[in-house]
């Protein structure tokens, strides 16, 4: 059930707070933390059901350097991931019918380029292919189901749009992306939609945006519980989460962040907030 | 000249403030509302008892969590002590041919008074004969000594088996009666008789006339007595019918979801020689979108601890079948669940019997 959590790892960490593309030898640095703990789900059909209270806590690293004018490097890397569940104890007797389980291991990364297109008017256009590396562990823990990872290479390719504007003199940015999740290993396809929107407050030194991220599955692969061994619910993933965040440079390089995000609507993914923080670096 | 720094104290802090939330994180604990009524049940699923036959009855006291405890004080009580005895070690012996209730008794350590109770049927495990065969077999031994008898005083003596059966159940006993008159037509007791069975391995007999019925097949039981010269006998030819143990051997039911996911079909549970089957019908179906869908014996339907497990689903729609361990018997488990074992998701159930 975790790997519907592999893309919120997108949607928090591959957001950076650079609007556009970076320069030549500027980067983006993230150290981030991002946990959830979810007690209910939603099932296949999209209805809401209970399980036995799962938490994941990542801390990773987000980077972005711009090797030229129009190319970045991207890189997520989830050094520290910890999948855990609540002992459980009965009601009655208090008996403890399974300890807490934890596992503790490296996540999927995710390396990525992206290209500017460049810039007509006010819009920004650029394009991305973020690669998933299936570093970290499809079965993990007691019974196989603490993974780390979902043991697929896959290839997310994505356009990229931008674009500044002001309303009532305050200006904002908005940003979108559409793109195509090429997953491999039985998996099902997907379609990602991305939108995000921020305003800059106290001399932009305040940071305060919404993002919005859709993704659909296109039901083309093969897994499913007959022929899979637990790593099913990294399948026919489909999710609309709602987030925000806000985010503070404390001096001219560095800053902190704290974000939100929850699913509106979903399938195979838990239902429960994540909440995330990180000091952010730009050189 | 120092180095530029590029984290501050403040910024280190946050970092460790991080890590130190990751590694707490993991606490907490799921309390699993797994309290079910505690229950006595009797696990011997007799219907019918035969006469001739002895029986063990047994039962299982469950607790408030569905966990079988062992060695629980069980009363045992007939309804009709006339017809079945039975004592405190549940074996009970049926007397007469009727119809009578068993209730098992058991008080828990909270002092809650449970009971269990099941109907029986006694029937008896002989058919008798319509009319008693009452033709003395004479056989004239010496006829010099009987042509010295006075015969204007005297009539031939008689043997007769009075309770005389055409049929009889296996691993049963019975016991034959017989009638005598002397040579003067007198009702008498009989001097020493002598019962023989033609075949010892279908059926014996003992010198009272009882007999064991041992296995399937046809006998001529005889009894016999020697008058003077005389040798009188009376035969009864038995028919030894296999025993038929009337128990249920089976149950049926639908399984149904108790979640979002599909999960339905019909079920049976029927004994056979190498232990329990459970058989689903060609209706089952559940959902493939479970990751680690498992399918247990449980005797709570809140929880998995205590239950048996199956195994791994594996086929999620048509018939197919579970072959079950000898040591699992009918009456062990009362719900069959379907879990989805790594998320703890109670996805569906079947109960068994109520």
């Amino acid at each position: 059930m975790k790997y519907y959590l592999l893309p919120l790892f997108l949607l928090i960490n591959f957001v950076s707070h650079a609007q556009w593309i970076k320069e030549k030898g500027d980067a983006y640095l993230k150290l981030g933390g991002w946990s959830l703990l979810a007690n209910e789900h939603f099932t296949d059909e999209g209805k809401l059901d209970p399980n036995a209270t799962r938490g994941l806590f990542i801390s990773s690293l987000y980077g972005q350097i711009g090797l030229s004018k129009k190319i970045n490097l991207i890189a997520y890397v989830p050094f520290f991931v910890k999948n855990y569940q609540f002992a459980q104890v009965s009601k009655t007797n208090n008996k403890e019918y399974e300890p807490r389980q934890v596992y503790n291991g490296l996540g999927d990364i995710n390396l990525g380029i992206e290209y500017g297109f460049g810039q007509l008017k006010n819009w920004h256009f650029s394009g991305t292919l973020t690669l998933g590396i299936p570093s970290g562990a499809d079965a993990a823990g007691i019974d196989g189901s603490y993974q780390t990872g979902d043991g697929e290479f896959n290839q997310l390719l994505q356009g990229n749009v931008g674009k500044s504007f002001s309303l009532g003199g305050q200006g904002f940015y908005f940003k979108s992306y559409l793109g195509y999740n090429n997953r491999t290993e039985g998996f099902s396809d997907e379609l990602h939609s991305y939108a995000e929107t921020g305003t800059q407050f106290l001399k932009s030194k305040l940071l305060l945006l919404t993002r919005m991220h859709w993704i659909k599955p296109l039901y083309n692969g093969t897994l499913d519980a007959s022929n899979a061994n637990g790593a099913i619910f990294a399948n026919n993933i489909e999710s609309l989460v709602l987030g925000g965040e806000i985010a503070v440079l404390l001096s001219s390089k560095w800053g902190i962040s704290l974000g939100a995000s929850t699913p509106l609507y979903g399938k195979v993914i838990y239902r429960a907030s994540s909440f995330s923080g990180g000091v952010f670096l730009n050189l | 000249m120092s180095r530029p720094q590029i984290l501050d104290m403040k910024s280190f802090r946050f970092l460790n403030f991080l890590f130190i939330i990751s590694f707490l994180s993991c606490g907490g604990v799921d309390l699993i509302d797994d309290y079910v009524p505690p229950s006595l049940r009797i696990t011997t699923p007799f219907t019918e008892l035969t006469l001739g036959n002895s029986y063990t009855f047994t039962a299982r006291y469950f607790d408030n969590v569905g966990d079988a405890v062992e060695n629980a004080s069980i009363q045992w009580e007939s309804s009709h002590p006339e017809l079945l005895q039975i004592d405190a070690q549940g074996n009970a012996t049926p007397l007469k041919v009727g119809t009578v209730q068993i209730v098992a008794t058991l008080t828990t350590p909270d002092g809650i008074v449970l009971t269990d109770e099941i109907n029986l049927s006694i029937q008896s495990n002989v058919v008798l004969e319509p009319t008693p065969p009452e033709t003395p077999v004479e056989e004239e031994m010496e006829m010099p000594v009987e042509e010295e008898m006075p015969m204007e005083n005297t009539v031939t003596p008689t043997l007769s088996i009075t309770n005389a059966i055409s049929q009889i159940t296996a691993a049963t006993s019975y016991q034959f009666e017989v009638a005598y008159t002397d040579e003067m037509g007198n009702p008498a007791t009989p001097p020493q008789v002598t019962w023989t069975s033609s075949n010892n391995d279908i059926i014996e007999v003992d010198a009272n006339g009882t007999i064991q019925a041992i296995m399937s097949g046809t006998v001529t039981l005889t009894v016999s007595i020697q008058i003077s010269s005389t040798l009188i006998q009376a035969h009864n030819q038995i028919l030894v019918n296999a025993p038929v143990m009337e128990m249920i051997t089976s149950f049926s039911g639908k399984v149904v979801s108790k979640s979002s996911y599909t999960l339905q079909g019909g079920f049976t549970l029927a004994e056979s020689e190498n232990g329990l089957i459970l058989s689903l019908d060609e209706d089952y179906k559940a959902s493939t979108a479970l990751p680690g869908l498992y399918v247990y014996l449980s005797n709570n339907a809140n929880t998995t601890a205590g239950a048996y497990e199956i195994g791994k689903v594996t086929v999620f729609a048509g018939a197919h079948s579970y072959q079950l361990p000898n040591s699992i018997e009918l009456m062990d488990y009362q719900y069959i669940l379907y879990w989805c074992k790594p998320f703890n998701v109670k996805v569906g159930e079947a109960k068994i019997y109520d």
